[in-house]
């Protein structure tokens, strides 16, 4: 995968993003305080400025995703915040410690496996917890196995994007026990959670970024 | 419902313009919402909190010598991010000299992660810091999930304190947790809020109904029932602070009553009257008394109450002289050791 490949995710993460605040916002209202999706386009728009404002300085992956994680931790502030700048940081190390040698299928891999259990030591949520975990587990899980099935990068997001999808809708049901609707206990049952939606909705946009890019040696 | 903003994205930092103007002794702390004093070189240990912002006088209206040295605000209701707090770390350490910082970190996952995430930083730095986690909210039975509410407050104040007696940092962490094992807070909302620029509330409650539990980000309670009359409401809240404390009878404590932003100062005070009445019913001795809007959640209505379970030494750290606009002056009788101490930002260590 290429720098700017990464770039074009966030683009697409923002306007996903942009298109779903709305929703994204009053999935929020029904187990927290309303305002998830407003603060993840904040958060992004912040990041996407921070890559378009610096292209010469985007040499690598690494490079590309440590950007993402440090405009993060400057900009973002919240629970998500701390999780996105903790899940590309740890990508962005992956990136820089992988040879150049490996399939982007195994590359992808090691990445987002990085990035999760990233997410997974700093918010200590467990599957069934209702959180982004929810989704981003799932799509791991799924990723991995069609990665070992010898499965193109272009493949294995797109398999990732429909276990995110089950993960993220399999939310609805779940009582909350981490984060703001884990206050409201039984009474979050019934509503999809909003982190594990915008988590979603960068399964898209990195299935759009990274595999859709014409030329992607996959 | 009209609200007083010009564009709601800079909000924060258009509070923050206002409250350096309006208090000349407090400061912007760089490019973050971070107000802080002047005061440096700082010859003690340095206290630090923050959040999200929507909860004014929370935290600015703490930042004065004796209390906080520094509050981070974020954006409203959300967390302020990692390097907000690294920098505001990074400027008391070099003001006292790494004398060491205490972050007073509330129990949101938020909060947690992002101070957290700036004391690991820091503490890798070579700067020495500690953090005390407040989850004073009672109405959640898992006390690791608790929120840290109004509670959070007197905290300030005694790290604030305990800070000016020249403690050193793990004395300082010391006290201020055995403050939080000793305090409870229950709260009730009559009405939601209304975040700025948003269509709505931040739920839906009828006139006739409360929502019981709540936390300090109009996000809804652990139940809806219909309202009730305040002296059931505070039989309700006793009870659950009671319960909490058992040592809660024939103790001298701290009893506060905190608006949560919409609620009239007439009310807050009957509120106040009903919650003494059953605490002296149990043998308790109300030593200090607070009303006011400490630890709001905008424009709600409704209020929360903290009992802090006093001991001669905490008492002392909250009578104690202090500069902070918000919170009262509690001296009395203070012997002049302590008051010249505080004119010189410390006792000699």
């Amino acid at each position: 995968m290429r720098p700017t490949d990464w770039v074009h995710v966030i683009d697409e993460f923002v306007e996903g993003l942009s298109l779903q605040a709305t929703y994204l916002d009053g999935l929020d209202a029904a187990i927290g305080d309303g305002e998830h999706g407003a603060t993840m386009l904040r958060s992004f728009r912040a990041v996407q400025e921070a890559l378009h404002d610096t292209p010469n300085d985007l040499e690598s992956e690494a490079l590309v995703l440590g950007a993402i994680g440090a405009t993060l931790s400057r900009c973002a502030g919240g629970a998500a915040g701390a999780l996105y700048s903790s899940f590309f940081g740890a990508m962005a190390k992956t990136a820089s410690a992988s040879s150049s040698d490996e399939k982007p299928g195994s590359r992808f891999m090691s990445m987002l496996g990085e990035g999760v259990g990233a997410l997974q030591r700093l918010g200590k949520a467990q599957p069934g917890d209702k959180t982004m975990l929810d989704t981003l587990a799932p799509a791991l899980e799924a990723a991995r196995i069609a990665e070992r099935e010898g499965r193109t990068l272009r493949e294995i997001l797109s398999i990732a994007v429909l276990a995110g999808e089950n993960g993220m809708a399999g939310t609805r049901e779940m009582e909350a026990k981490k984060g703001r609707a884990s206050y409201l206990g039984a009474r979050s049952v019934g509503h999809q959670d909003p982190g594990a939606t915008s988590a979603f909705l960068l399964l898209q946009a990195m299935k759009k970024g990274l595999a859709g890019a014409i030329g992607t040696s996959v | 419902m009209g609200q007083l903003l010009n564009d709601p994205s800079s909000v924060v930092f258009d509070m923050a313009t206002g409250v350096t103007l309006a208090h000349p002794h407090l400061q912007q702390l760089g490019e973050y919402a971070t107000i802080a004093t002047t005061e440096s070189p700082l010859e003690r240990v340095a206290i630090v909190s923050g959040g999200g912002s929507g909860h004014e006088p929370a935290h600015w209206g703490y930042v004065g010598k004796g209390m906080l040295d520094a509050a981070c605000a974020g954006q409203v209701f959300t967390s302020p991010p990692v390097e907000q707090i690294l920098d505001a770390i990074h400027v008391l350490d070099r003001r006292n000299d790494h004398a060491g910082v205490l972050l007073v970190v509330k129990n949101f996952a938020g909060d947690v992660m992002n101070f957290g995430m700036a004391a690991e930083t820091a503490r890798n730095e070579g700067v020495p810091i500690a953090v005390v986690t407040v989850n004073d909210d009672v109405s959640i039975s898992d006390p690791s999930s608790r929120r840290g509410v109004a509670g959070a407050v007197l905290v300030h104040k005694i790290a604030g304190a305990m800070a000016i007696r020249g403690a050193p940092l793990v004395e300082v962490k010391r006290t201020a947790t055995r403050a939080v094992r000793n305090m409870a807070s229950y709260g009730i909302a009559t009405s939601p809020c209304v975040l700025p620029g948003a269509k709505g509330p931040s739920f839906e409650l009828a006139d006739d109904e409360m929502e019981l539990g709540i936390g300090i980000h109009g996000e809804r309670g652990t139940a809806t029932v219909p309202l009730q009359r305040a002296g059931q409401m505070c039989e309700l809240v006793f009870a659950a602070l009671r319960e909490q404390l058992p040592s809660l009878r024939s103790s001298r404590i701290l009893l506060l009553v905190n608006g949560m932003g919409g609620t009239p100062s007439l009310e807050l005070y009957l509120v106040f009257a009903e919650i003494h009445r059953l605490a002296s019913g149990v043998g308790a001795t109300v030593a200090i008394g607070l009303v006011g809007n400490f630890m709001t959640s905008l424009n709600m209505a409704g209020f929360s109450s903290t009992i802090l379970l006093l001991d001669d030494e905490l008492e002392e750290l909250l009578r104690a002289e202090h500069h902070a606009t918000a919170f009262p002056d509690l001296t009395r009788q203070q012997p002049s050791s302590q008051r010249a101490a505080f004119r010189q930002g410390c006792r000699d260590r």
